[in-house]
């Protein structure tokens, strides 16, 4: 691979388990041990891959977050009558509900009351 | 030469039911006893309607049975994305281009398979088995609309309708032997569509015909007040495209040298002289290396894909994260890795930085040329379970879709060639600028009637 010559470091990255394991609790996911190891191995040889994107001359140009050009779309504040759920059909999907609400898992760890 | 209604294209079906030579009721059940027949063997719908309804006979699209790809929200039939954690799921509202469709009187018919979340290019990671391929039912279709390509190969939907975020459309319509046309983006909202890569998804026809896919496209297209990166360029009848001489349409060659078969490498010099011979000018031209395409829609598309499928949590809709199978937790956790501090002006904004690049190569492209060709897949279709051993098989086939995906530019892809002894197809495809999406049919459709890959215009050819 030929040297980068962009400002950010471009050395490539090995994934550790331990890293690995971090991400998916970013992530919300629950990982395995088995798939700590996997995902370890198999994120490393993916930013591997990826290096090819520093071995291109992009220190002159912007980055495009946006191809078509648009800039600030906004809507009016108010409140389209037509995209409403009634409160049934806001329920329909959810798995778990109680008198017309939504059950959500306890996020407060100590307060058994 | 009796004419069995399902396999008809759009434009026949338009015809025949305005000119009172069958309903739309006869073409729906038609395709609903093709599904009901073929769907066990091929796996392509995973959900579709029993009954007929023709009551919008008299509409544009006068009830022609459509098939969508079930990451486009429909009311009426669960959304999965072909994932677990969305089994079962009734969605309450409406992708916006469904609506149009279906206002223009279309007949959504069924919801069809793709790799779990579209994160692939064959189907396989779908969490309900693949679907095979019509032309062989041993290779795969492709992906990730590849249940929607197989629909309209099988003759089990008169037009289709897939989502592409790089290569989803015309990657498995090269590899079935039909038309799959990815428009601008911006062109087509995605309002209830599952979102993937939300800088980069575009929903789009898949059909028999170029014909079949701007009849479609002019029914899907369009800004959308609930999609702010809709465009408010005005749509043209793309149907005035159809018909028109090449001549003179300058037509820049990309990426054939990336082939490594000299056979294929032949399909494609075939296609220029075709061209040529329509009175194009065609010429090789020299495109930027796509290798780091494949790092930039890497990292992108994990990127968009970790926060896009973080709202599914299972709380208001759908199954636990604990649902979600090995490949999309692979892309979440990379992307939440490539966005993480530190690592998002490495990794992010570097992909975006060659993502500019890649436009503006397109934009020295299209002061010379009118239109790119480029073979739509470095390939024929694997064989089911081949791809497996592959870990990045969807960027590596993809490669030569990711620069055009990352710049949103608008593409087809058309038959050009069957492989004689496995009944595999190649296509050919045609880019264009920005909102130039009448220009990629105008020489599509012209390719189409001069050639004989198209079965369906064949066979009307045959007819006459």
């Amino acid at each position: 691979m030929k040297k980068s010559k962009n400002s950010a470091d471009s050395s490539p990255i090995a994934v550790s388990p331990a890293t690995v394991a971090h991400i998916g609790q970013l992530a919300n996911l629950e990982i395995s041990a088995a798939e700590q190891q996997a995902f370890s191995q198999a994120f490393t040889e993916t930013l591997e891959e990826v290096q090819n994107i520093f071995a291109v001359d992009s220190a002159s140009v912007a980055p495009t977050h946006h191809v078509t050009g648009l800039v600030n779309v906004w809507r009016d504040d108010s409140i389209d009558e037509k995209r409403l759920f009634s409160q049934e059909e806001a329920l329909s999907q959810a798995e778990h509900t109680f008198q017309g609400m939504i059950v959500v898992d306890r996020v407060l760890e100590g307060d058994t009351a | 030469m009796k004419t069995v209604l399902n396999t008809l294209t759009l434009r026949e079906v338009i015809d025949g039911v305005r000119s009172k030579k069958f309903t739309s009721g006869d073409v729906q059940s038609a395709v609903i006893s093709a599904i009901d027949e073929k769907n066990e063997a091929l796996n392509i719908f995973l959900d579709y309607k029993k009954e007929v309804d023709d009551s919008t006979q008299r509409e544009e699209l006068v009830g022609a049975p459509i098939a969508v790809k079930d990451n486009v929200l429909v009311k009426g039939l669960q959304a999965t994305a072909s994932s677990n954690v969305l089994q079962g799921y009734q969605p309450h509202y409406e992708a916006t281009h469904i609506q149009r469709v279906k206002n223009a009187g279309g007949y959504i018919v069924g919801k069809t398979n793709l790799d779990a979340w579209a994160h692939g290019s064959s189907t396989e990671t779908s969490d309900f088995g693949p679907s095979k391929n019509p032309r062989n039912p041993e290779y795969i279709p492709g992906g990730s609309s590849g249940g929607s390509a197989a629909a309209i190969a099988a003759d089990m939907a008169i037009a289709a309708i897939g989502t592409e975020t790089s290569g989803s459309i015309l990657g498995p319509a090269a590899w079935c032997g039909i038309v799959g046309l990815k428009p601008t983006y911006g062109r087509v909202s995605r309002y209830g569509v599952i979102a993937m890569g939300s800088s980069l998804d575009c929903p789009g026809p898949m059909t028999k015909t170029v014909e079949d896919a701007a009849i479609l496209l002019e029914h899907m297209a369009g800004q959308d007040p609930y999609d702010g990166t809709t465009s408010s360029t005005a749509v043209p009848r793309y149907t005035e495209s159809l018909g028109k001489s090449i001549k003179g349409l300058k037509v820049g060659c990309i990426y054939l040298d990336l082939l490594d078969d000299p056979d294929q490498r032949a399909v494609y010099e075939k296609v220029k002289e075709e061209l040529q011979a329509l009175g194009a000018v065609v010429e090789d031209a020299e495109a930027m290396d796509p290798t780091p395409a494949i790092g930039m829609y890497a990292v992108l598309q994990r990127s968009e894909v970790s926060s896009n499928l973080a709202r599914f949590d299972g709380i208001r809709y759908g199954h636990g994260r604990d649902a979600f199978g090995e490949e999309a937790k692979r892309r979440i956790m990379l992307g939440t890795y490539t966005l993480s501090k530190g690592y998002a002006e490495k990794y992010y904004i570097q992909a975006q930085r060659v993502r500019t690049l890649f436009i503006e190569d397109f934009k020295r492209l299209f002061a010379k040329y009118d239109v790119l060709l480029s073979p739509t897949m470095p390939g024929y279709a694997l064989k089911l379970g081949e791809s497996k051993q592959y870990p990045f098989f969807g960027e590596l086939v993809d490669r030569m879709a990711e620069p055009r995906a990352a710049a949103g530019l608008p593409a087809i892809s058309v038959p050009c060639h069957v492989d004689p002894e496995t009944n595999l197809p190649l296509g050919v495809a045609f880019t264009a600028p920005a909102f130039e999406e009448g220009r990629v049919i105008q020489v599509a459709d012209a390719y189409e009637r001069a050639t004989t890959w198209n079965q369906w215009r064949n066979r009307q050819q045959e007819g006459k």
